[in-house]
């Protein structure tokens, strides 16, 4: 039998978010989380804290009180050195246990959901994963009116509906967020906040996995920085390799241009998993999003329906991506890029008053986004 | 039932609507229509799967199958018996219907510590990423931690299993930006990864012997769960709103173009900024 940790409403307070860090520097989920854990504990008026726990990681917390905590609650320990979940889940929820949180948020990521997962179980409460808004809001449940309960809109059954998740009679009431959901308030330097030490807590089998060595893989594309994204989905699938290479080239005429993908594309093995745009890849609002024979799965629309401006070509009139798209060409991208390519460079040609000179393929996409 | 002194495995699996056939079937009031959906092995328990048989065919030893859903469940099941497991199990309980992932993942702990009380302790639990019809990603982690058993997220590739050494289990996991290498203790819970796995096709020696597939079917009873987070009522989260993706959130004015006019388009975009400078 498990025991119920039996916290009601007036036994917890505040929102709590776990700051996520590697190699040294925060995670660029944490200050996201953070600017939403404010958003909360303002609505709430009630404080922000973030658990930064690591080892060698104490100068982060002006950082994360800049971002906007109230409070940063540090635990540096060397055993703590390796992201590994039973020591830092064992820390957190003993403090947990301490000073129990009403809304508790954490990242969507490799390195926390699991953390999360493992900290909901053990704190025995509910765990809504990847929502993607988050506010606070009085809910009538079971004819009693509950007061400050944590709405969480997260998409079901693989992103083709939303779902708004409550947690009543359970505390706290936790939440994961990817990297993007989510935006960072303001730095604000010199922001004044309270810094409290906490000894770790370590249970007998807290260090029996051990990590021996740690091989970093350079991201090579990094879709957030980039000022337009040339997407490509499976309507490529007839002739990938020409209609690869011409995405590429028009991604390279583009203003920090990158190359994106669907997931389905990912999944087909045409491009890298960095390139993908969506849910379950990375969340884009560039200046300008370009989709070609992207149908547009919900998991994808999220991840890209923030640009500022959207164009897309599909053969299908009835595709979900022409509802998103500003302008939308119907017709078979094979013969559009061609076209769409040609244009760009007559109209390079007249704008810089030189003959149109057929521009080089970028060697690969993460070199046209560099460029 | 003798106990089996080998090396020994549970893999959970789910099955899942199948979704990923592109149209959804809606009900008028924007839920899914279940009865036109087929059921489908939930394709992220592939991996978890392929990872215990993997290491079946290193160590010997048997792999159990554990799964928990309604009756015909034990398509998946079955699915796993093809492939290679040895016993299979079945968590079937009206009681346990609509659970979220506290309740699901202490009542698979317990069917875990069922089949241990069947065949002997376990060395290894592997759970998938994912269920395709929550995206959860919180069973692993949870069964690890009502079993207080160490959890290895995201697992690529088991190196070696040295039974020998304190720390038996040397694998790959994936971690932000990278990879580790690390060791564990048995017994583990691993949270497998398809990055690197090729998933085998069943065994054409298996396709014809369904006659020798075993499976229990267990009730909350049979694993003496004692908990009341389960169930539609029981579970901590609950679905307060349901909104298919019709909504118009985020729809634009579109404006359609024809191929002869994309010279119009180019030049809008041209005065929008989004070409890049040439360098002369």
């Amino acid at each position: 039998m498990v025991d119920l940790n039996g916290w009601g409403i007036n036994d917890v307070e505040g929102v709590y978010v776990v700051a996520e860090h590697q190699y040294g520097r925060l995670a660029d989920v944490t200050p996201e989380l953070i600017g939403i854990g404010r958003d909360l504990a303002d609505e709430m008026k009630e404080p922000l804290t973030v658990l930064l726990l690591g080892h060698e990681v104490r100068h982060h917390a002006q950082l994360l009180i800049e971002h906007g905590a109230d409070r940063v609650v540090v635990c540096d320990d060397p055993r703590l050195k390796h992201w590994v979940i039973e020591p830092y889940g064992r820390t957190i929820g003993a403090f947990c246990r301490r000073e129990p949180p009403r809304s508790f948020l954490l990242g969507a990521t490799t390195a926390s959901n699991p953390l999360a997962s493992w900290v909901a179980a053990d704190l025995v409460t509910g765990l809504a994963s990847v929502c993607t808004d988050l506010r606070i809001s009085d809910v009538e449940y079971r004819r009693v009116m509950l007061s400050k309960q944590l709405l969480q809109k997260r998409p079901d059954f693989n992103a083709i509906y939303f779902s708004t998740i409550i947690t009543p009679d359970f505390y706290p009431q936790m939440a994961t967020a990817r990297t993007g959901a989510f935006q960072a308030k303001p730095h604000e330097p010199g922001r004044k906040g309270e810094v409290v030490e906490i000894p770790a807590v370590f249970g007998p089998h807290d260090f029996d996995v051990e990590v021996v060595g740690i091989e970093v893989k350079p991201k090579h594309v990094d879709l957030k920085e980039a000022k337009a994204i040339v997407s490509f989905g499976m309507g490529i699938k007839n002739n990938p390799k020409p209609a690869l290479r011409m995405v590429e080239e028009l991604a390279a005429e583009l203003e920090g241009g990158m190359v994106g993908a669907t997931r389905a594309a990912v999944e087909h093995g045409y491009i890298t998993h960095d390139h993908q745009v969506g849910l379950t890849g990375t969340v884009v609002r560039p200046a300008g999003y370009f989709a070609f024979g992207v149908k547009g799965a919900v998991q994808h629309i999220v991840g890209m329906m923030e640009s500022k401006y959207v164009f897309a070509v599909n053969s299908d009139k009835g595709a979900p991506i022409v509802n998103y798209a500003d302008d939308m060409l119907v017709g078979d991208l094979h013969e559009v890029l061609p076209e769409l390519l040609e244009a760009v460079r007559a109209w390079k040609a007249r704008h810089t008053g030189k003959a149109a000179a057929p521009a080089k393929a970028a060697p690969k996409a993460g070199a046209a986004a560099k460029g | 039932m003798p106990f089996f002194h080998g090396f020994k495995q549970v893999v959970l699996v789910k099955q899942v609507p199948n979704l990923t056939a592109g149209h959804v079937p809606m009900k008028p009031d924007g839920t899914i229509d279940r009865s036109k959906v087929q059921p489908m092995f939930n394709p992220p328990d592939l991996a978890a799967l392929e990872a215990a048989l993997e290491l079946k065919d290193r160590l010997g030893g048997m792999v159990f199958a554990l799964s928990m859903g309604p009756p015909d469940a034990e398509a998946v099941l079955k699915d796993c018996y093809r492939c290679g497991t040895d016993d299979h199990f079945l968590l079937t309980d009206r009681r346990l219907g609509g659970s979220d992932t506290l309740g699901t993942s202490y009542a698979l702990a317990l069917g875990v510590r069922y089949i241990e009380r069947k065949w002997g302790p376990v060395d290894v639990v592997h759970a998938g990423m994912k269920a395709l019809d929550g995206e959860t990603g919180q069973v692993g982690p949870q069964v690890a931690r009502w079993l207080e058993r160490p959890c290895l997220p995201y697992v690529e590739q088991v190196h070696e299993v040295d039974l020998d050494a304190p720390k038996p289990l040397h694998a790959d996991v994936i971690i932000t930006g990278g990879a580790a290498q690390v060791r564990s203790t048995l017994p583990c819970v691993t949270v497998d990864a398809p990055t690197k796995y090729t998933i085998r096709t069943p065994l054409a020696s298996r396709l014809m012997l369904m006659k020798d597939f075993r499976m229990e079917k267990l009730s909350i009873d049979d694993i003496g769960l004692d908990v009341p987070f389960i169930g539609v009522d029981g579970s901590p989260t609950k679905v307060w709103k349901s909104e298919p993706q019709t909504s118009a959130e985020g729809f634009r004015n579109t404006k359609f173009w024809t191929p002869d006019k994309v010279g119009e388009l180019v030049a809008k975009w041209g005065e929008m900024g989004l070409f890049k400078e040439e360098v002369a």
